[in-house]
Parts: structure tokens; C-alpha cells; sequence
């Protein structure tokens, strides 16, 4: 009896949890706008993060050939003959990451501490000069260093003289890539534990003092405890950076193999997918383990004596000896990074490193007739990846920040997820996901858009059902006209004729208020489906006009300007037919309840038709997935700019234009969307220097039609062309530059504040 | 508000004027003639480059773009993007690659005009087509100048077991076989020089000289030059590229005998642009495309009659009798036990 009814009590306690949770998706779907903004970033984090991920998961356990179950790569774990070999990988991986973890935090907080406790002159110079390496290409550092501390580097060989015989130790190996990778990743843990010293109340210390504590004393039992959340992040942080760099490995390893290095290998050497995805498997463990701590462990114990504003001063070390240490090692490596750069730029004009000193910009001429496409693809690509990534984050961060809902913690989970991840696992992911068309994630993607779709008519879900099942296979069955009877061209004609043919409809029966609602979007549509079919007769003249060029710079930068255009002209019918479902869910919400079921109808079988025609979401080798796949790994930090943004409006000033009776949309454009423009364009040139100078993700998704310059360099390093990949890097770190020059120059302008940039996740 | 009214119709108007236009100007079904060809380009850079521009003046209304890969990782490509191809012709890189390209269906037969001028076509030319040879080159020693100065006692190798003399211990570079064709060629000429079981034992003291495995097979060339290392097994073109950059290096061959590479050059199944690959593919086998190769740096021997060696001497030695079936089958089997074996084992280099 009493048993009975704990168990009903339990029972209605899910029901209403239940119920709750629907009432709160129902509260967000009720706003189209707020329901197509979740529904855009959702689909979008599971088609680009989550579903490839699963599908490395997933191809680490069979065979691709056979697609039988085996264990055959994780066996090797303890089969006698491949331990060895393994365990070495594994062991190694791992004290690199801890040494570089190590190393860069201690470096880390001694330049914060500098900054902070200290003081250096010409602060903001210097620390500019500090973040330097977090915008160059991942292996710029490593380059110089060969350059420099080589087997016939400048110090090395030249002002020291060593011979490198058998057993004398070089750059090559664990050591030499721990120094690099501390150099390239210790910015990131300054900027964690500077932000952290700043906001340290320096009440705690002060009282202390006047209780006649040592500084030491201070500093062990206050300070430094008051900083363990800091320091853990950042080490946490850099342990999974370390662990996820594939350039710095690749070109300093000598003969040792990390992880990283040996599922490239898998892949781009041994042709071998299984063991690939396998390998990743291995390397995602340790870092979910550390995004997992960070995420719920760390980021949880921060205390509250070090959020909020800074308060009052800054305590500052006045012992002499004390300042000179921290001076003099932080000048030693600022001289460090300089005199790394330096030798990047003077080895990118130097005839033949190591044998021939002339100066000379042969290397520039090469890279800019060799290299032309290269440059202009990466920019291009990562321009346009920028401000989607910077849109979603938004998004995203408004979502999860504002709204209430179940599935947030999920959302903001798998956004960041895709940064965290080493890029090498997500670039095998896109390769095997979107080699065919996965129909699984279309299929949901449809589903999820068309249903939401037909929710907005007013009828039984019974009709409602039946009539997306009709829409659906009329849609389905018009997009195989191209395959038999039409030309595609004539087929998106055709399909442009019916949205045509719409907006006519439209335009005679509606009234003269709601007309547009629905007359304009159906034109948009119509149109671009037309200049999708008019484009080659712009471009190809474009092109051919290029190639007729007696420049060979202009020739192909006209060739590849006709290029880009068709990226934004002639997207792939599904990417399109995507849109034109969002589009349609917009028209449908603005006509009244009796024209839906016709118009929602009508528009189905439209966007049916182009969404699933041909082989939907096969985009490798296609300019999207590198899009995709850089918006991916720059994510994380524009959700984190919005969210760390909204934190700081009062939402009250949000509900006082909501009471107002603004809706959800206006309020985000006219209240919210203004107040965090500055640190919306400061992610955009943050995401903007990631794409640029990403490499892991990317490298199995290059083609030959849009090559990436961060592939570039690594191929001209591994053949031994020093000097070209230093001007290719040059090049590099100019562009990235230029952007964030020209960037701070606007929001300096239009914004006039100084807003700081988070630096801190998504490595190379 | 009149005006306003009638915009609207003006546009429906002009959007079925150019259904009319558009539907008018494509009176016959397009089957246009490709303006572009992807290249996957397995040799040093430079020369696809420079072949590129030739194909682009040759063919003007073509645009070349290409992606340079070791022969590996081209294959690796290939695979994945079975279902849908980026490629559309595979030039360069040693044809046990493109043995095993056949073999896995990733190729398309093409009967050229032109393979009638190949010198060998038994040896030059797959009994099915699917791939020819274009260019040969044979494996041999680079050696730094500065190095055989400072150390009167070491004289650049002369023979296989001179690799194993201790001066050259530490100093020793080669490509690692998964990745590189020009090692993989190594691997297998002492494999077939010295018998499977005291090839293995050679390169197992072999692997206990090494700096370090490159991953591309030209890289040591580059990295001896530079000092980085002071010996190493380089195909022969790739050594003379160097010396004519200026690097201080010696060349010298094996006498017991030296393997040698024919470069592969194959139609991808399923090219997007067949047509131009197959102009490609032509005009890759006239003897004047082949004598090009000096221009962009490439020393290596032409496949076709009528074009003259720049460097004859290349292959004026004791060549062995390569096996290329043979070494394209065990591939995976050497490549893996090469890996675990020797490659990975530090206790070699002790």
C-alpha cells in the first residue's frame, strides 16, 4: 500500500518533470524566430561535432573493408609482438603533454605575476609581443627553432660550433618539442592566471601583511590557494593543447611518435582508417577526461574572492631581488620569442639556410606564384567561416545564458566539444561521415525542420502527419527528375517556377498587409535558384577571361575570384534546401490559419525536392566542409565571448523591453544585440586568426582546387624547403595581423571601448 | 503607393523573361568541355608547378589545380574519396602505387595514342592500361661534402655495407616506407639484393645509423645539403637537384647493385573531368613534355623514344632486376614489420 503510492508519488514526480521540460521547449517554439535560431545551431552542432565524432567512435571497432567487429587495434595494446611499439607512443604522449603542461603554466604564471605583481614597462608592447605565438601558423615556432638550434642552425652550428655527432643531443626528439610547445602554448596560461591575479582581492593579503605574516608566508597560504583554480585550468588546458598538436610533433619528433603524429600516419601513410579511429579513441580519452575536469571540476571551484571587477589596487613586490628575478626571466623570453620570429623572417630572404647567408626574396616570388591559391583559398574560407561562427556563437550563448530549457547544458556541451577535441579525430570524422551522404543526419535534419514545419497548421497531428508524408515523397520524387527526364538546370527552373508561381498566388489572394510576408521570401527563392543556373554564364567568361591574362598573379587571382563566387551562388542543393525549409517555416508562421495547409503544403514538396536531390551532405571535397570544420574548432570561443558578454547586461533591462511588448527578436536586435556588438567582433577576429592558422582539422580535407596554407607550409617543411615555408609564414602571420589591426581600428572607432580577446580554447 | 503595388509584378515579369532567355540559350544539352583538371602530383613541387604552366600554355583554356602528396598519402586519398572523386589524373610517384590503385579499382583504363612511343612498354606500361610509366630513376647515395672534409677517415659509401661504417652512426637519414615511395623502394631493393632474412638483419643495423625516418623520400637530400645530417639513400635526381642548387653534396651508387623507381601516371575511376585528364594523360607521353623536366629541377630519365636524358648517367649503373609486382604485393607486410620492427625500436640506435 504504502509501497503503491511512493511509486505513483515517483511516477507523477517524472510526469510533471516531464511535463515542465515539454512546457519550456513549447515556451521557446512558440517564438519562430527563437525556435529556428535553436533548431539552426542544434542541427548544425550534431550534423558537424557530434555525428562525426560518433562515427570515429564507431569506425575504431570495425573493419571498413569487411565492416566486421574487431578489436584488432586495441588488442595491440597487449599483443607481445605491437606492446612495445604502442606503449612507447602512448608513454611518450603523455610526458609530453605533462612536461608541456608543466613547463607553460610555470612560465605562464611567472608573466603574469610579472605583469600583475611587478610591473614591466611598455605593458601593452610586450604584451602583445607574448600573444604572438597564439596567432601565428602551430608551427612557426618550430620552424625557427630548427633554424636557429638545428643540427645546422645558426646558434647551434655557427656561434657555438657544435658538431653533431652520434649521441650529442639535438633539437630533434621529446625535448626539443616540450621547449617548443611551452613557447607556443604558454600564452594561453598567462592570459588564464593574469585575468585570475587581477581579480584577486588584495584585502586577503593586506590583512595578512598587517598581521605581520612573511611575504612568503602570504604568498603560500593566500596567494597561491586563491590561485589553484587558475593554475589547474590553465595546466588542464595546455595538457590537452599538447596532446592535440599534430605540426610541432610532426616536424620535431625526430624519430619519436606522439599519438597525434601516429594517427596521421594511420591515415595519410598506412592507408588505414580502423586504426586511425582507433588511435583517436585512445587520444580522446585523456582529453575528454581533462574537458570533463575542467569543465565541472575547476570551473566550479573558482572562489568567489576572484570574480567580479577588479577591486581597488593591485599589491605590488617591492623586493628587489624578488622583481629581478621575474624581470630577468621574462625579458630572457620575450628576447627569446623575438629573436624566434626574427630568424622566421630573416630565413624566409635568405638564399640557402646553413650554406649561403645572401639575402634575397626568391622565397617570396615562389610562394606568391606557387603558394597564390593557397593564400587566397585560406583566407577566403576562413573569412567566410568567420562570421558563422561569430552568428552561432551568439546564438548559442543567448540561448544558453537567457533561456531556460532542457538540453541547453547538452547544446553548450557538444559547441564546445568540437574545440576541445584534437582536430586530427574530427578531420577523420568529416572524411568518413561525408565521404557518402550520410542519410541518417539528413534524414533528421529534414525531419526536424519539416515537422516543426507542419506544427504550424492548424489541424490534427493525424493531417499534419500525412501531410508531411505526401509533401515528403512528391518532394522526393521530383527530385529524381534530374536523374531521368530534365537537365538539372531545367529541374531548378522548374523548381524556381514553383516558387514563382507562389509568390503570384500569394500576391492575388492575400491582404495587402501580410502580401510581402510571403511575395518576398517566395521571390528570394525563385531568384536564387535562378542565378544558381545563371552563374556560369558569369563566371566562366570570368575565368576564361583570366586565363587569357599575360600576368600570371592577375590570371589567377580572376580565376579564383570566378571561383568564390560560385561558392556563394551555387551551394549544394541540400545546404540550400536547408535554408529554403527555415525560409519556408518564416513564411508559413506570417500568413493567417486557414492559408496554412495549402502554403505549408506547397512548400514542402519545393524544399523536399532540394534537399534531398542527389547525394545530400557529401560534401568532402567541397569548399563547405572546410567552412564547417573551421566554424567548428572556433566555436567554443565565440559562445564563450557572448556568454561572458550577456553575463554582464542585466536581463532586467531585456524584460523591460519584453513588458514593453517587443518580441523575443526585437528585443535581441534593438536591446541585446547592440550591447554586445563589441565583444561579438572581437570573437569574429579571434575565430578569424584560429581558421587562418588551423592545421589538424583541416589537413585531410584539403583539395586541389581549394589548397590551405597551413598544409602548404607543412609540406614544404617536410621536404626540406625552410625558407619557403618561413615566407609562407610570414605571409601567414601578416594577413592574421592585418585583420586584427584593421578590426581594432573599427571597433575603436564605432565602439570606443578596449574589449579584451579570450584567447584561452580550440588549439591549432 | 501605387508604384509600390505594381513593383512586385515587374519582378514576376522579368523572373519568367529569364526562365524564357535562359531556357532559349540552352538549345543543345550542355556536355561543355572541361576548363578545369585536378592533378594529384606525387614529385617535388617545383616540377608539378612547372608542369602545370606548361599544360596551362599548351591547353590555355584549362586551369590546372593540383595538390602535391606523397605517394601514401595519394593513395590513402584515393580510397576514401572512392565514392566521389576529387582527382581526376594521378601523375608521378613509383608505380607500385598505382599497381595497387588497379588492383583496389581505383583507376580508369585509357588507351593512349601516344603510349606507342614508350622505349619498354612490357616493362613501362600496365598489360591493361590503367597506368604507364613516365619517368625512371634509380636510387644512389648523397653524401655532405663538408663532412667527408672534416673527417678524412669516411669517403662517401661505395656499397651497401659501407652505409653500416661506424663514422656514419647518428648521421644516416631515409625516408620512413609508410609514408614514402622512395623508401619503400629501398626496403624492397635490399629485400630482393640480399634475400628476405639477411635483407631484414641489414636493415636492422641499418636502423641503428639513423638520425631520423623522413617522411618524404626527397627530404634527405634537402637535410644532408643543409649539414643536418651527413649521409643517406636518396633516389639519384633528387640528389643531382640539389647539387645544381648549390648544396655541397657527392653522389656515388651502390656496386653490388641499386633498385630503381619507374614513375606511374593513371586516370582516376570516376574524374570529374575525364577530358581534360585524358589530354593530360597525351600529352604527359610526347618526348617534349619529357624533356622538360630538367627545367623544373627534375633529373629523372624520360619513358618515351625521341626525348633525350638530361643526366644519362643516372642509369648507366648496376641496376638490379626490380620486381615491382612482387614488392607492390608484400607492401603492407614490409611497410608494417618495418614499423614495429625497426623503426620504433630505439634499442637499434643504442
Amino acid at each position: 500500500m504504502l509501497n503503491s503510492h511512493a511509486k505513483r508519488g515517483w511516477r507523477s514526480h517524472v510526469w510533471a518533470d516531464l511535463r515542465h521540460r515539454v512546457d519550456e521547449i513549447r515556451m521557446i517554439v512558440q517564438d519562430p524566430m527563437l525556435a529556428m535560431g535553436l533548431m539552426g545551431v542544434m542541427l548544425f552542432v550534431f550534423i558537424f561535432v557530434v555525428y562525426p565524432l560518433l562515427r570515429v567512435i564507431w569506425q575504431g571497432f570495425f573493419d571498413p573493408q569487411t565492416g566486421a567487429f574487431s578489436l584488432k587495434y586495441f588488442a595491440q595494446y597487449v599483443d607481445p609482438y605491437y606492446r612495445a611499439y604502442n606503449w612507447q607512443v602512448l608513454r611518450d604522449t603523455i610526458m609530453m603533454g605533462l612536461f608541456t603542461a608543466f613547463g607553460g603554466t610555470l612560465l605562464g604564471f611567472i608573466f603574469a605575476y610579472t605583469f600583475v605583481r611587478v610591473g614591466v614597462p611598455f605593458p601593452r608592447a610586450v604584451h602583445a609581443l607574448a600573444l604572438v605565438p597564439t596567432i601565428s601558423p602551430p608551427f612557426a615556432i618550430a620552424i625557427a627553432t630548427i633554424l636557429l638550434f638545428g643540427r645546422n642552425g645558426l646558434v647551434t652550428r655557427h656561434l657555438l660550433h657544435i658538431q653533431f655527432t652520434h649521441g650529442v643531443n639535438d633539437v630533434y626528439g621529446l625535448d626539443g618539442l616540450i621547449f617548443v610547445q611551452i613557447i607556443t602554448f604558454f600564452p594561453v596560461a598567462y592570459l588564464i592566471i593574469r585575468a585570475m591575479l587581477e581579480r584577486l582581492d588584495p584585502a586577503l593579503e593586506e590583512a595578512a601583511l598587517s598581521l605581520h605574516a612573511s611575504k612568503f608566508r602570504i604568498f603560500r597560504t593566500i596567494t597561491l590557494p586563491l590561485l589553484i583554480p587558475g593554475l589547474a585550468g590553465s595546466f588542464l588546458l595546455l595538457f590537452v593543447e599538447s596532446l592535440a598538436d599534430l605540426g610541432n610533433p610532426l616536424l620535431l619528433g625526430g624519430n619519436r611518435t606522439v599519438l597525434s603524429t601516429e594517427i596521421y600516419l594511420a591515415i595519410n601513410g598506412q592507408y588505414d582508417q580502423q586504426k586511425g579511429a582507433a588511435l583517436s579513441l585512445v587520444l580522446l580519452i585523456p582529453t575528454l577526461t581533462v574537458f570533463l575536469l575542467q569543465r565541472y571540476y575547476v570551473n566550479k571551484r573558482s572562489y568567489i574572492a576572484v570574480t567580479g571587477k577588479p577591486t581597488g589596487g593591485q599589491i605590488r613586490v617591492t623586493d628587489r631581488w624578488l622583481r629581478l628575478i621575474f624581470l630577468t626571466i621574462t625579458g630572457l623570453i620575450l628576447l627569446l620569442i623575438l629573436a624566434l620570429y626574427l630568424s622566421i623572417f630573416v630565413g624566409s630572404i635568405t638564399r640557402l639556410w646553413g650554406i649561403d647567408y645572401h639575402l634575397e626574396l626568391t622565397h617570396y616570388q615562389v610562394a606568391f606564384s606557387r603558394g597564390l591559391n593557397a593564400i587566397l583559398s585560406t583566407t577566403f574560407l576562413s573569412l567566410v567561416a568567420t562570421p558563422l561562427a561569430g552568428i552561432m556563437g551568439m546564438v548559442i550563448a543567448f540561448l544558453v545564458v537567457r533561456k531556460a530549457f532542457s538540453g541547453r547544458e547538452a547544446l553548450d556541451f557538444a559547441s564546445n566539444l568540437g574545440g576541445a577535441v584534437p582536430g586530427t579525430i574530427l578531420g577523420i570524422g568529416y572524411i568518413i561521415a561525408f565521404i557518402k551522404a550520410p542519410w541518417v543526419v539528413v534524414m533528421l535534419a529534414y525531419l526536424t525542420l519539416a515537422g516543426y514545419l507542419v506544427s504550424q497548421i492548424p489541424a490534427s497531428w493525424v493531417r499534419r502527419g500525412m501531410v508531411l508524408l505526401v509533401a515528403s515523397v512528391v518532394g522526393y520524387a521530383l527530385s529524381l527528375l534530374p536523374t531521368t527526364i530534365l537537365y538539372p538546370d531545367e529541374w531548378r527552373y522548374l523548381l524556381a517556377f514553383g516558387y514563382g508561381l507562389l509568390a503570384l498566388l500569394a500576391w492575388r489572394m492575400l491582404s495587402k498587409d501580410l502580401r510581402w510576408r510571403v511575395v518576398g521570401p517566395a521571390l528570394l527563392m525563385a531568384l536564387g535558384l535562378v542565378v544558381y543556373n545563371i552563374t556560369p554564364w558569369i563566371t566562366e567568361p570570368l575565368a576564361a577571361w583570366g586565363r587569357s591574362l599575360d600576368n600570371q598573379t592577375w590570371s589567377r587571382v580572376v580565376v579564383k575570384v570566378s571561383n568564390m563566387i560560385t561558392v556563394f551562388t551555387q551551394p549544394t542543393m541540400t545546404i540550400l534546401g536547408f535554408t529554403y525549409l527555415l525560409l519556408s517555416i518564416f513564411m508559413v508562421t506570417q500568413v493567417p490559419k486557414r492559408w496554412r495547409l495549402p502554403l505549408a503544403a506547397w512548400l514542402l514538396v519545393l524544399s523536399a525536392s532540394l534537399s534531398l536531390y542527389g547525394k545530400p551532405l557529401a560534401l568532402v571535397g567541397t569548399p563547405y566542409i572546410v567552412i564547417a570544420a573551421y566554424a567548428v574548432r572556433s566555436l567554443p570561443a565565440s559562445v564563450r565571448a557572448g556568454v561572458a558578454a550577456l553575463q554582464q547586461i542585466d536581463p532586467a533591462i531585456e524584460e523591460a523591453s519584453t513588458s514593453l511588448g517587443a518580441d523575443a527578436q526585437y528585443t535581441f536586435r534593438h536591446i541585446t544585440l547592440p550591447l554586445i556588438a563589441p565583444a561579438f567582433i572581437a570573437g569574429l577576429i579571434f575565430a578569424f586568426a584560429r581558421h587562418m592558422t588551423s592545421l589538424s582539422a583541416i589537413i585531410f580535407l584539403t583539395t586541389a582546387e581549394w589548397p590551405i596554407l597551413t598544409v602548404w607550409i607543412l609540406s614544404e617543411v617536410e621536404q626540406g624547403g625552410m625558407s619557403t615555408a618561413a615566407a609562407y609564414s610570414m605571409i601567414l602571420i601578416f594577413i592574421v595581423l592585418a585583420a586584427i589591426g584593421l578590426t581594432y581600428l573599427f571597433v575603436g572607432r564605432v565602439f570606443a571601448t578596449d574589449e579584451g580577446i579570450d584567447l584561452t580554447i580550440g588549439g591549432g | 503607393m501605387k508604384r509600390y503595388k505594381r513593383y512586385p509584378i515587374w519582378l514576376v515579369a522579368l523572373l519568367i523573361l529569364s526562365f524564357i532567355v535562359s531556357a532559349c540559350a540552352r538549345s543543345a544539352p550542355k556536355k561543355a568541355e572541361s576548363k578545369e583538371l585536378n592533378l594529384l602530383c606525387t614529385p617535388q613541387v617545383e616540377w608539378c608547378e612547372g608542369m602545370k604552366a606548361e599544360f596551362e600554355k599548351k591547353y590555355p583554356d584549362i586551369t590546372v589545380n593540383f595538390v602535391r602528396m606523397s605517394s601514401g598519402e595519394s593513395l590513402t586519398r584515393l580510397r576514401n574519396e572512392r565514392d566521389n572523386p576529387q582527382f581526376d589524373i594521378w601523375w608521378g610517384g613509383p608505380v607500385d602505387s598505382f599497381i595497387a590503385a588497379k588492383k583496389e579499382g581505383l583507376l580508369e583504363a585509357y588507351k593512349s595514342p601516344n603510349a606507342k612511343n614508350l622505349v619498354d612498354p612490357k616493362l613501362m606500361k600496365d598489360p591493361d592500361d590503367y597506368w604507364v610509366g613516365v619517368y625512371v630513376g634509380s636510387l644512389g647515395f648523397a653524401t655532405n661534402k663538408n663532412f667527408l672534409q672534416d673527417h678524412p677517415d669516411a669517403k662517401a659509401p661505395e656499397s651497401w655495407d659501407d652505409l653500416l661504417d661506424p663514422v656514419w652512426k647518428g648521421q644516416f637519414m631515409m625516408a620512413h616506407p609508410s609514408s614514402s615511395g622512395t623508401a619503400y623502394t629501398t626496403l624492397c631493393t635490399i629485400l630482393q639484393l640480399k634475400g628476405e632474412e639477411e635483407g631484414w638483419e641489414y636493415l636492422r643495423k641499418l636502423a641503428g645509423q639513423v638520425l631520423q625516418f623522413t617522411k618524404s623520400g626527397s627530404a634527405p637530400a634537402r637535410f644532408i645539403g643543409q649539414g643536418e645530417a651527413a649521409v643517406g639513400v636518396v633516389f639519384s635526381h633528387d640528389i643531382v637537384r640539389e647539387i645544381e642548387k648549390g648544396a655541397p653534396l657527392v653522389l656515388s651508387f651502390p656496386k653490388e647493385g641499386t633498385g630503381y623507381e619507374i614513375g606511374g601516371m593513371g586516370i582516376i575511376k570516376g574524374a570529374k573531368h575525364p577530358d581534360a585528364a585524358k589530354k593530360w594523360f597525351d600529352w604527359a607521353l610526347l618526348p617534349e613534355t619529357q624533356e622538360l623536366g630538367p627545367k623544373y629541377g627534375a633529373y629523372q630519365a624520360p619513358t618515351v623514344k625521341g626525348a633525350k636524358p638530361a643526366r644519362p648517367e643516372l642509369l648507366q649503373v648496376n641496376l638490379i632486376d626490380y620486381d615491382f609486382e612482387w614488392c607492390g604485393e608484400h607492401k603492407k607486410e614490409f611497410v608494417d614489420k618495418f614499423t614495429n620492427e625497426i623503426a620504433g625500436a630505439e634499442n637499434l640506435r643504442k
